[in-house]
This record gives C-alpha cells, sequence and structure tokens, in this order.
C-alpha cells in the first residue's frame, strides 16, 4: 500500500501529467469564478481532450480542473455576493458582510487557505478511507439519508439569522420549490401547469443567481455607488490576514474538512449541503457564533474549508462501488471508461496506485489553485470599489449565461428574473435568502428516501442506530438554534 | 408606502403557501404526502408572520416620520426600483428575442450611456469588453452554446435558403 501511495506521489510529478494538471487549474478555476457554472462544467468541456492521454494525464487534467472550482466560485461570491458554484452559497451569509465591512481580500485569503487545507484534508482522508471505504459506504442507506436531509433542514433554524420565523418560513418554501415537478415514485405531476419545462422541477442554478446575483444587483443600481466605499487592508496585508486567520482556526478547518469528507462520501445527499453543514456546525459551536451573519472570518473558514473536502469524500464511492456521488463524478466515471478502468472493489487492487494518484493529484491542485489566486486577492477585492453602473449589465448577463447553460433551457432566464425580484424584495424586507437554497437542495433527497424508507423499513425506519444518533443531532440543533435566539432578544431588550 | 409593499409581500407569501395546499388536495396520496406536510405548518407560519408585521405597523404608528417626508423619499426610491426592474427585463427580454451575443455589446452600451451616463469611450469599451469576454472566453475557448434570440434564428431561416 505504502509502495502505491509513494507511486502515486511520484506519478503527480511527473511530465506531462503536472502541466495538464495546471492547465486544469488555471480552467478549473476561470470556470469556477463565473456564476452559474462550476466543476461540472470544467469536466464536461474537458472530457474530450483526454481520449487520446494516457490514465495519469486525462486524471490530472479532470482532476486539476475539478478540485479548485469551487475555491474560484468562493471570489464571486465574497465580492458580488453571486454563489460562483451552488456550494459557495454558504459561504454567502459571512463572505459579503466582510466585503461590506472594507474587509473582502481578508475574506478571500481566507476562503483560499481554507479551500486548499480543507482539499489537502480532503484528500488524505480519502488516502485513509481506502481500505475501510467498503464498511463506511454500506452504513447509510435511505433511512439514514432522510435523516441527513432532516438535520440538514433543522440548520436552517440556525442560520435564519434575526427573525427564526422568517427563516423557517424561507425554508419551507425552498422546500415547496423543491416540490416543482414530477413525484419521483408515482410521476404525479405537482405544480407543473401542464408546462413540460418544469416537469423536471426548478433547477438550483438559477434561483441561486436570481436570489443573489439579480437580487444584489438591483440594490446596487437602485443605491448607486459601489458596493463597499472602503477596502481596509492595501496590498497583500488583508488577503495575508485571512491566511493567518485560517491558520490560527486549524482545529475549526479540521471538523469542517471531516464533516464535508463525510458527507461527501455517501453518495445521493449531494456535496452542496456539505457547506451548509459545516457553517452550521460553525456557528453553533464557535465563541462568536451569535455574531455570525455580521462577518465573521469562521463564517468564511467552515464552509470553504468543507467545500474542497467533500471532493476527496466522493470520490471514495465513485472509486470503490463505480456509484457517482454527484453530476461532476458522473461525467468523471465517464473517464474511467474512456482510458478503459472499471471502478470497483477490483480497482481498490489491480490501480490502487491511480487512487492514490487521484488523491495528490486534487491535495496538489487546490494548493496551485489557492497559490494562483492569493496574489491577487487585494486586487480582486477592489471590484467591490468598482462603480455599480459598470457592474451590473455584466454580472446580469453572467447570471443570464449560467442560468441558460443549466440544461439549455431559455425558460430558465424567466425562472432567474423571477426569483431575482423575490430576492430583491426578501433583501429589502429582511427576510434570509439562502436558507431558500438549504429547503430547495434538501427537499428532493429527503422526499425520494422518506417514501424508500417506508417501503423498505416501514414506519420503524428510523429505529436504526445511525438513524436515531441524527434524530438526536437534530433535535440538539433545534434545542440549541431557540435557546441562542431566546439569548439574544432577551440580550436586545436589556 | 415602504410598510405597505411589506405587507403585500407578506400577503404574496400566504396566498402563494395556501395555493400550493390547496392544490396539493388533488395530488395522488402518495404525492401530497410532503407538501401537506410542509405547506400546512408552512401556512400558519405565512400568517402569524403577516399578523407581527400588521401589529407593528399598528404600533409604531404613534412614533412615525413626518408623512411628508417619508412619502417623498419612498416615492423617489419606488420611482427607481421601477426604473432599474425595467432594466433587468429589458436585458432578459433582449436575450430572449436577439440572443446573447448582441444583447451583451447593446444592452451594455445603452445601460451605461444612457442609465448611467457614462462617456463614449467607457461604455463602448466596456460593452466591446463584455463582447470580446463572451465570444472568445465563453464560446470559442468553452464551445458554450449559447441562446441565439428568436429574431436571430428567424431572420436565418429567412435567409439562408437550403
Amino acid at each position: 500500500m505504502i509502495e502505491s501511495a509513494m507511486l502515486g506521489l511520484i506519478k503527480v510529478f511527473s511530465w506531462p501529467a503536472i502541466g495538464f494538471m495546471f492547465v486544469g487549474v488555471v480552467v478549473g478555476l476561470i470556470v469556477g469564478i463565473l456564476p452559474g457554472l462550476g466543476p461540472t462544467f470544467s469536466l464536461a468541456v474537458l472530457i474530450p481532450f483526454t481520449f487520446t492521454m494516457d490514465a495519469a494525464s486525462a486524471f490530472a487534467l479532470l482532476l486539476g480542473a475539478h478540485a479548485p472550482g469551487y475555491t474560484g466560485g468562493a471570489i464571486t461570491t465574497i465580492l458580488l455576493n453571486t454563489p460562483g458554484t451552488a456550494p459557495n452559497a454558504a459561504t454567502l451569509f459571512d463572505g459579503y458582510p466582510m466585503t461590506k465591512k472594507g474587509e473582502a481580500g481578508r475574506a478571500i485569503g481566507a476562503a483560499l487557505s481554507a479551500s486548499a487545507i480543507g482539499g489537502i484534508f480532503g484528500a488524505f482522508y480519502l488516502m485513509a478511507l481506502i481500505p475501510v471505504m467498503r464498511p463506511i459506504v454500506l452504513i447509510f442507506a435511505p433511512p439514514e439519508f432522510f435523516m441527513l436531509a432532516i438535520v440538514g433542514i433543522t440548520f436552517i433554524a440556525v442560520v435564519s439569522g434575526k427573525s427564526m420565523l422568517k427563516g423557517l418560513i424561507g425554508g419551507g418554501l425552498g422546500l415547496m420549490i423543491g416540490m416543482v415537478g414530477l413525484e419521483m415514485s408515482t410521476s404525479t405531476e405537482r405544480y407543473t401547469f401542464g408546462n413540460l419545462f418544469l416537469w423536471d422541477g426548478i433547477d438550483l442554478v438559477p434561483v441561486t443567481l436570481g436570489l443573489f446575483a439579480i437580487a444584489e444587483m438591483i440594490e446596487v443600481a437602485v443605491k448607486g455607488g459601489s458596493i463597499t466605499e472602503k477596502v481596509v487592508e492595501s496590498d497583500l496585508g488583508g488577503a495575508m490576514r485571512g491566511v493567518k486567520d485560517s491558520l490560527s482556526r486549524m482545529w475549526l478547518v479540521f471538523r469542517c474538512s471531516v464533516l464535508g469528507g463525510i458527507i461527501g462520501i455517501i453518495p445521493g445527499i449531494g456535496g452542496d449541503t456539505a457547506c451548509f453543514f459545516a457553517y452550521g456546525h460553525a456557528r453553533q459551536t464557535e465563541k462568536r457564533g451569535n455574531r455570525f451573519g455580521e462577518g465573521m472570518v469562521e463564517g468564511v473558514i467552515a464552509p470553504e474549508s468543507a467545500n474542497n473536502a467533500k471532493e476527496g469524500g466522493s470520490l471514495v464511492p465513485t472509486v470503490a462501488f463505480g456509484i457517482p456521488g454527484s453530476a461532476g463524478m458522473a461525467i468523471l466515471l465517464g473517464a474511467f471508461y474512456i482510458q478503459g478502468l472499471k471502478p470497483g472493489p477490483q480497482m481498490l487492487t489491480t490501480d490502487l496506485w491511480l487512487i492514490f494518484y487521484m488523491a495528490w493529484t486534487i491535495a496538489l491542485a487546490n494548493v496551485i489553485g489557492a497559490a494562483i489566486c492569493l496574489p491577487m486577492a487585494n486586487s480582486m477585492a477592489r471590484v467591490a470599489l468598482l462603480p455599480g453602473n459598470y457592474l451590473f449589465s455584466i454580472v446580469l448577463l453572467l447570471a443570464g449565461i449560467g442560468a441558460y447553460s443549466t440544461g439549455g433551457h431559455v425558460e430558465n432566464l424567466v425562472v432567474v428574473v423571477f426569483f431575482g425580484f423575490i430576492g430583491y424584495a426578501m433583501k429589502k424586507y429582511d427576510w434570509p435568502r439562502p436558507v431558500i437554497i438549504i429547503g430547495l437542495v434538501l427537499s428532493r433527497i429527503a422526499e425520494k428516501n422518506l417514501h424508500l424508507s417506508l417501503r423498505l423499513y416501514e414506519e420503524t425506519f428510523f429505529l436504526r442506530p445511525i438513524t436515531l444518533l441524527l434524530i438526536a443531532i437534530a433535535a440538539v440543533t433545534i434545542f440549541y438554534s431557540i435557546r441562542s435566539h431566546r439569548r439574544e432578544e432577551r440580550a436586545k431588550t436589556k | 408606502m415602504k410598510r405597505d409593499f411589506r405587507h403585500i409581500f407578506n400577503i404574496g407569501v400566504v396566498l402563494v403557501v395556501l395555493g400550493a395546499v390547496v392544490l396539493a388536495m388533488g395530488f395522488t396520496r402518495q404525492a401530497r404526502l410532503l407538501p401537506l406536510s410542509i405547506g400546512i405548518p408552512l401556512l400558519i407560519l405565512a400568517i402569524a408572520q403577516m399578523l407581527i408585521d400588521f401589529y407593528k405597523v399598528w404600533t409604531d404608528k404613534k412614533k412615525s416620520v413626518p408623512a411628508e417626508k417619508k412619502t417623498r423619499g419612498d416615492r423617489s426610491l419606488f420611482l427607481k426600483e421601477i426604473n432599474i426592474s425595467l432594466w433587468v427585463l429589458g436585458l432578459f427580454g433582449s436575450i430572449y428575442i436577439f440572443g446573447f451575443i448582441a444583447t451583451a455589446f447593446f444592452y451594455t452600451l445603452l445601460y451605461l450611456k444612457l442609465h448611467s451616463g457614462c462617456g463614449w469611450k467607457i461604455s463602448l469599451g466596456v460593452s466591446a469588453g463584455s463582447l470580446v469576454f463572451l465570444y472568445v472566453v465563453l464560446i470559442s475557448a468553452f464551445g458554450l452554446s449559447l441562446h441565439d434570440g428568436i429574431a436571430i434564428t428567424a431572420l436565418r431561416k429567412a435567409f439562408i435558403t437550403y
């Protein structure tokens, strides 16, 4: 096993693999920065180039583009309140408030370094799990998936901000939006009004772009001026302060990375939820948790470390069972077959070096991605100082492109505009917007697994040990949220 | 005026949820399980929020800002919001009719020149930059397939003969 690990490491630094990885990282970062186009898009664009490559070069290019995609996404999230990729939405809570406070450089520095460290943890996590992959993945069945979704939904209460009532309504609306389309087990049309486009449901990307990108640009244009009037730190100082923040909160980075890795490993839950779990966890456990949402650096570090760590985790079911945990992993699975490789238990013995190689590639690509962006972090932070007029049409256009590219449906333009106006109204009247995303992400997971659990285990499905543990976590989360909200209310009245 | 719109928004939320619950009643047993178990409590919460906001207005009435000053500020903000909303609708309407490429250049130019009052140099520079980025990076390099616009497609059909 050690031999395979060393062989994998040597191959990472061999030519031309390292060159392809670098190209992949640059493409991944650019695509990640563009709102709506995530790492899955990078993989789809790059996969045709791998037909004539050897396995090492192909995976260097693909994983090089995939791994740091979320790192790039954090930049637009922090600067423009527009998630570059859907999982970056959890970074909105504190990333954008930091920009408004003039700490964009620090936030980007923290996000980049947390992403890089999280990515490294995720890679090591993958390596550590190789011998015990099978039993861990098999622990999770539909009842556990359902309860995990419920735990995620309880985080709505944690991240609701000032008004828990509004947060719960927003989360509920997100869940209802997720129910638009054909019901999975009976194919009953729900809220489609006879429209074929709605049969597949409402996609996460146009909703996210509408609620954040469009709403933010409307506000900037109405208000006039720029996103912020001040940049506290100049040169590399701000970004380096963010890096120091991440390094000095290594325990938080580690915990959130492990959380991301665990959620990433579970096929069907989807990595989008990992960042919300990490954010909710940090808010509950950090000393200054009650100030999350006001621009706390911990609120950026937590989701970003989980974001890249989950990629290592999501490779586990892909290589061990041939079950892709996400759309990106499904494309990567295609790359395995192009290379003549068969993912599954056999791969753990015959091509073990390649799994280690992939883990090393993820780790190195994350470091390269952060290293490329870090020197530019403070220059990028100056985007927040640009007059809103310059940003308005460009951001709106990018949001339109991101929405349209999701399936190539022109109807998504209507969705993005509709949610843009809803998002602006929500912002104006102090309704938390990210809770809608949590609801939307978890809605289908919860429903599908509830029906499966009821069929497979009947009403006693929640009596399984892991399910009971998850019920306890959900109960503690709700209790903690109510208690901290009450404390905040009392502090306000005093 | 601001308060009124807050109420309209709240009422809108209640109506949407109410509509969703009523529609869910007509689904099959399995399909309505979750919409109803989420929709009904959600409806109660939405009504509660609406009532809370109404109550706040009722209690705030006594200590309100001088009416004339408040109305003037709100009206100006409202007009700005309508103006920007029309620009947003214009952009997406333009994408639908003329496609992304034409919109990237002409919409940006119009917005900067007419709405923002920027000089020709900046307006043309930013518009051309948007077009180049769209064409070179997204279409040529990444091979992204973008909507052509119904007008452009119709023109193409009319002029290209097979």
